[in-house]
């Protein structure tokens, strides 16, 4: 055999990921996240859990540090021999999850969340900050050590429980990396192939190297990545990257420059191999902090060359701001029109002015990078906990309608209104009071073992990332439930207060009934002008909903003195949030999905169609405009946008909701017939990815549940 | 002109309250002219062709479309109806259209959209607030707002109202028409056009007399006039499995345009069959032996059409 080309390599790395999503699937069932990635190995991994003796749960850096290294050390090794990269992950650190500790339990706040649908707590939540690859980087894992040695020593800490951990895990690592060096060796003097001996043996110089020393080369460099990526993710799903092309570009340049690097189709190569290790969120383009140009280089290009050649799920945004790269733009949207999904569109137009008015300045906003599912992050300065925090709009409404019901005073919407706002308020401080929580107590708990690595301060300080290891502590809050309470109270304000078709009290009747015996009234409530179609009440509630909502969280700050930025935002998780909550005025069953995101409901407009520039009209009028994301989701039809020599505008489409001050747009180009094909035979299209939020998945991963919320978007084309 | 506009009734009030008979506004129309736009449809079309998949449009006056398929036999329509129009009997819904004015109260009482009310009266106004919503697409993507219908042309003294509101909006202006009126109509509104979407559905006297209403020569005529009007000019005809879709149709056509200073583009079109449910819902017949042609059918032709105009 001769030596396979890049093409054929990556072709390996797409078919081993199938072959693996079916053993997922055979031993999951189903699954409503990304592909992520894991590998599913056949064999356990038997090792030592170590708990915490108070609590009985691995808590505290002690206990949290030796089981993690306990798992390294136990952890199979892994090459994919057409990969350029050693490593993959198998799960999740087994047992990390459990409680915190009892007396950091915040017991009086469990009441509170059921009362008010808050099913995403931010409290107890994990990473969901950015990390700065470069520390390690230069540093390597060697001189991470070091450094956590330095200050170990330069601090003089009574208790050296935290830099303690902090060296316990990196050497951990590097003896799993040193496993890899020695494994690589073998397979290489087993391998038959010419192409793989000197693939493994390349590994193996690689990773010897990496072992104490930083990178000196791109390969050298992704493969640090690789390892961070793996062990990130084993800890509690992190999942954030920062700019990759920003990154990688000193190393590119200088490979280039020495010959290292003669043909970018190489570096293709890596680049595929570093998405099959997993699908960390990373951003290319945006901006250059000092004056707003331009920052795309060649190595955005080939991302995106990569994501296209491997086609699987991964996590890339390109970053859209005024002075966009028109070339990069467009071959992410050729590329969004062939493989049907591909990057999501971060919007600087929403995104960094909204950060800026928190008090920043703007070059630090253009910084904040889009490294998650719906948000951004400062790399290794910012502790932001994204989302992982979630305020039900419409539980607020429910209580509120009872309370004025049940009160003496007199039934109006004004009154219903006043309620409702005492209500959210609540919510929000519930949320508020979390955030102060969770950073007093966090550190003691599960401490930010693998960001405080790649972050400014913590190790410096030698305090966690999530107690004042790092300097900017701004948190996020993401709103559910939009288009379900707007299209409530226009409901209500329409058949109620002017048309009285029903009293209130008939209104409560039939909700807690669940509209059964009253499907005429039911559909009645549903047929209002709906958020989305412009200028209806239920816009007008909408936004009168979302400023609300904006005002609670970023009028005052939390009691500790953290500002909580505003957005809207479900994730897919629409089900889960509906699953509690009972039924609503616009037509909603008790326990259905809530709406999603910002979005209006499918079909919105009257008649029952669904115009995307109504619809992103929609969403760029309830931005909240401090620089958390609320999102835009577009399903086209691939037919539609063929026949419409669309690329154009979609990209037209794509600035005009970036001017508009929007900040997140994901999309799925797919034809209607093989979206519901693929829904009613999954196994047909096992390679067919979609974008059900801001991440990515393999269409045939999904549940049942999940693969119709994402039909539906379609067929509301109609 | 028969019953396709009353321009005294538009005139009712006022020329500040000039109104406008629409029967839709499509937002993010994509294969209406350039770039991302807003379509309005005029209600009333002189054509009136036999396969036309907007049969909504044929009469200015507003009409109650039903689908049955969408009733839940709430009786709402029932008890408001005026006109006794409306019966459920032995859980049927029936629409008797015999009285029926066109109120369009039980299309209000309908929750599940199952009568739906096709046209209303519109003032410049009310239009300009659906087709301002979506001006920064039309900026960033080179689009606008095109006139369609129906025959947006017979409307003359709306459309030039709308015409100078939307272009004092610096906004692009395609119309789309077939050509079958007195070319003063026209003519009145060039100023404010940059587009003219100008269809002819065929050459042959005898289509015309089987399946168009319009005038063949009128036609003719009106787009060799707006030639040298200096707008410019596509030329679309929709291609009619069993009507026009022979070379010899489709070249006599090419080469009556192949002299044309302001044609732009000669685009063919192929029929669809998606029209039937709104034909029903009208209650009106839809037997025809119309078909779709094949794709190497429209490439064949397109390819003939070339050699005389851009296609």
């Amino acid at each position: 055999m001769g030596i396979p080309s890049y093409f054929e390599r990556i072709n390996a790395l797409h078919e081993t990921k199938l072959k693996f999503n079916d053993i997922k699937l055979q031993r999951l069932g189903s699954y409503n996240f990304d592909d992520h990635g894991w590998i599913p190995f056949d064999e356990p991994i038997e090792f030592e859990i170590v708990k915490d003796p108070e609590s009985g749960y691995v808590n505290g850096m002690d206990a949290v540090s030796k089981t993690f290294a306990n798992y390294l050390d136990a952890h199979p090794v892994y090459i994919h021999p057409m990969s350029a990269f050693a490593g993959a992950w198998a799960g999740n650190v087994p047992g990390m999850g459990g409680p915190w500790k009892p007396q950091h339990i915040f017991k009086e706040q469990e009441p509170l969340f059921e009362k008010y649908n808050i099913t995403s707590r931010g409290l107890y939540g994990m990473n969901h900050s950015g990390p700065d690859l470069k520390i390690g980087f230069d540093l390597g894992w060697g001189g991470l050590l070091e450094k956590i040695r330095f200050y170990r020593k330069y601090n003089k800490p009574v208790d050296t429980t935290f830099y303690d951990g902090q060296e316990r895990f990196v050497e951990a690592i590097q003896r799993w990396i040193k496993r890899h060096v020695d494994y690589a060796r073998q397979e290489a003097l087993k391998a038959d192939d010419e192409f793989v001996k000197k693939n493994l043996l390349e590994i193996a110089d690689i990773n010897e190297w990496l072992i104490d020393n930083p990178p000196r080369t791109l390969r050298e460099a992704m493969q640090f990545i690789c390892w961070f990526q793996c062990v990130d993710r084993m800890y509690f799903n992190g999942g954030a990257g920062q700019e990759i092309d920003k990154l990688l570009l000193p190393y590119y340049e200088a490979d280039k420059a020495k010959g290292i690097i003669k043909d970018d189709e190489e570096v293709v190569w890596y680049l595929a191999s570093m998405f099959y290790n997993d699908t960390h969120y990373w951003q290319i383009g945006g901006q250059n902090p000092a004056d707003g140009s331009d920052a795309s280089n060649p190595i955005s290009f080939l991302v995106l060359e990569a994501m296209h050649r491997l086609k699987i799920p991964a996590n890339v945004a390109l970053r859209v701001h005024e002075n966009t790269n028109e070339e990069l733009f467009d071959k992410a949207i050729e590329y969004l029109f062939e493989d049907g999904t591909g990057v999501s569109f971060s919007c600087s137009g929403g995104l960094d002015k909204g950060y800026a008015r928190n008090g920043f300045p703007l070059p630090l906003a253009r910084m904040r990078a889009k490294v998650g599912c719906n948000w951004t992050a400062l790399p290794g300065i910012e502790y932001c906990l994204q989302d992982v925090t979630r305020v039900c709009l419409a539980k607020p409404l429910l209580l509120a309608l009872d309370e004025m019901i049940e009160s003496d005073e007199e039934n109006s919407m004004e009154n219903l209104m006043r309620r409702y706002k005492a209500h959210l308020e609540a919510a929000v401080n519930i949320i508020k009071d979390g955030v102060d929580w969770h950073v007093k107590y966090k550190h003691l708990n599960k401490p930010e073992i693998v960001l405080n690595l790649f972050a400014h301060g913590p190790i410096e300080r030698g305090v966690d990332m999530s107690h004042g290891g790092v300097d900017i502590y701004i948190f996020a809050c993401d709103a559910t439930a939009l288009a379900t309470v707007a299209d409530s109270l226009a409901a209500i304000e329409k058949f109620i207060v002017e048309e009285k078709k029903l009293t209130w009290e008939e209104l409560q009747t039939i909700l807690k009934n669940n509209w059964e015996g009253a499907e005429h009234i039911r559909l009645m409530f549903k047929s209002i002008p709906k958020y989305g179609s412009g200028n209806s009440r239920a816009d007008y509630y909408a936004k009168l909903i979302a400023d609300m909502y904006t005002n609670l969280m970023i009028g005052t700050p939390t009691k500790a003195g953290f500002r909580v930025l505003p957005g809207i935002f479900s994730h897919g998780d629409v089900y889960i949030h509906g699953r509690n909550l009972p039924a609503t005025p616009n037509g909603r069953y008790a326990g259905d999905p809530i709406s999603h995101s910002a979005d209006p409901d499918p079909g919105f407009l009257p008649g029952g169609g669904t115009a995307p520039t109504a619809k992103a009209n929609a969403v760029a009028g309830v931005q909240s405009g401090y620089g958390n994301s609320t999102p835009l989701q577009i399903d086209m039809d691939s037919k539609l946008v063929k026949e419409m020599g669309g690329k154009e505008i979609i990209k037209a489409y794509i600035k005009a909701h970036n001017e508009m001050g929007g900040t997140l747009i994901n999309i799925n180009v797919v034809s209607k017939e093989k979206i519901l094909e693929a829904h009613e035979n999954p196994d047909k299209y096992p390679d067919l990815v979609v974008r059900v939020t801001g991440y990515s998945a393999f269409f045939k991963s999904l549940s049942k549940e999940y693969r119709q919320q994402v039909v539906d978007r379609w067929i509301a084309y109609d | 002109m028969g019953n396709v506009y009353n321009i005294d009734e538009a005139r009712e009030g006022g020329k500040e309250r000039i109104t406008g008979q629409i029967f839709d506004i499509q937002r993010f129309a994509v294969h209406d002219g350039p770039g991302i736009r807003t379509t309005v449809f005029f209600k009333g079309c002189s054509n009136r062709c036999e396969w036309c998949h907007n049969p909504e449009s044929f009469v200015s006056r507003s009409q109650i479309q039903y689908y049955p398929n969408r009733c839940v036999f709430c009786g709402n329509c029932v008890e408001c109806c005026p006109q006794k129009c409306h019966f459920i009997d032995d859980g049927r819904h029936i629409f008797d259209r015999t009285n029926c004015t066109a109120c369009g109260l039980c299309t209000q009482s309908c929750y599940v959209n199952a009568l739906v009310l096709s046209g209303k009266p519109m003032t410049v106004d009310e239009v300009m607030e659906q087709v301002l919503a979506d001006v920064v697409y039309y900026e960033k993507s080179g689009g606008g707002v095109t006139l369609s219908g129906g025959e947006p042309v017979l409307q003359t003294d709306f459309c030039l109202e709308l015409l100078k509101c939307i272009k004092s909006h610096n906004l692009h202006v395609a119309i789309q028409t077939a050509g079958n009126y007195s070319y003063e109509r026209l003519e009145v509104l060039l100023p404010y056009a940059d587009l003219i979407m100008y269809d002819v559905k065929a050459y042959s006297r005898i289509i015309y007399d089987m399946y168009i209403h319009g005038d063949r020569d009128t036609i003719l005529n009106n787009l060799k006039k707006l030639d040298g009007e200096g707008v410019p000019v596509i030329v679309r005809t929709p291609v009619v499995g069993s009507v026009n879709d022979t070379p010899q149709e489709i070249l006599s056509i090419a080469r009556f345009l192949q002299d044309m200073k302001n044609l732009k583009q000669y685009v063919l079109l192929p029929y669809h069959s998606l029209g039937k449910v709104k034909y029903d819902a009208l209650g009106k017949e839809y037997e025809n032996a119309f078909y779709t042609p094949a794709s190497d059918a429209m490439s064949e032709l397109k390819s003939l059409a070339g050699e005389y105009v851009p296609v």
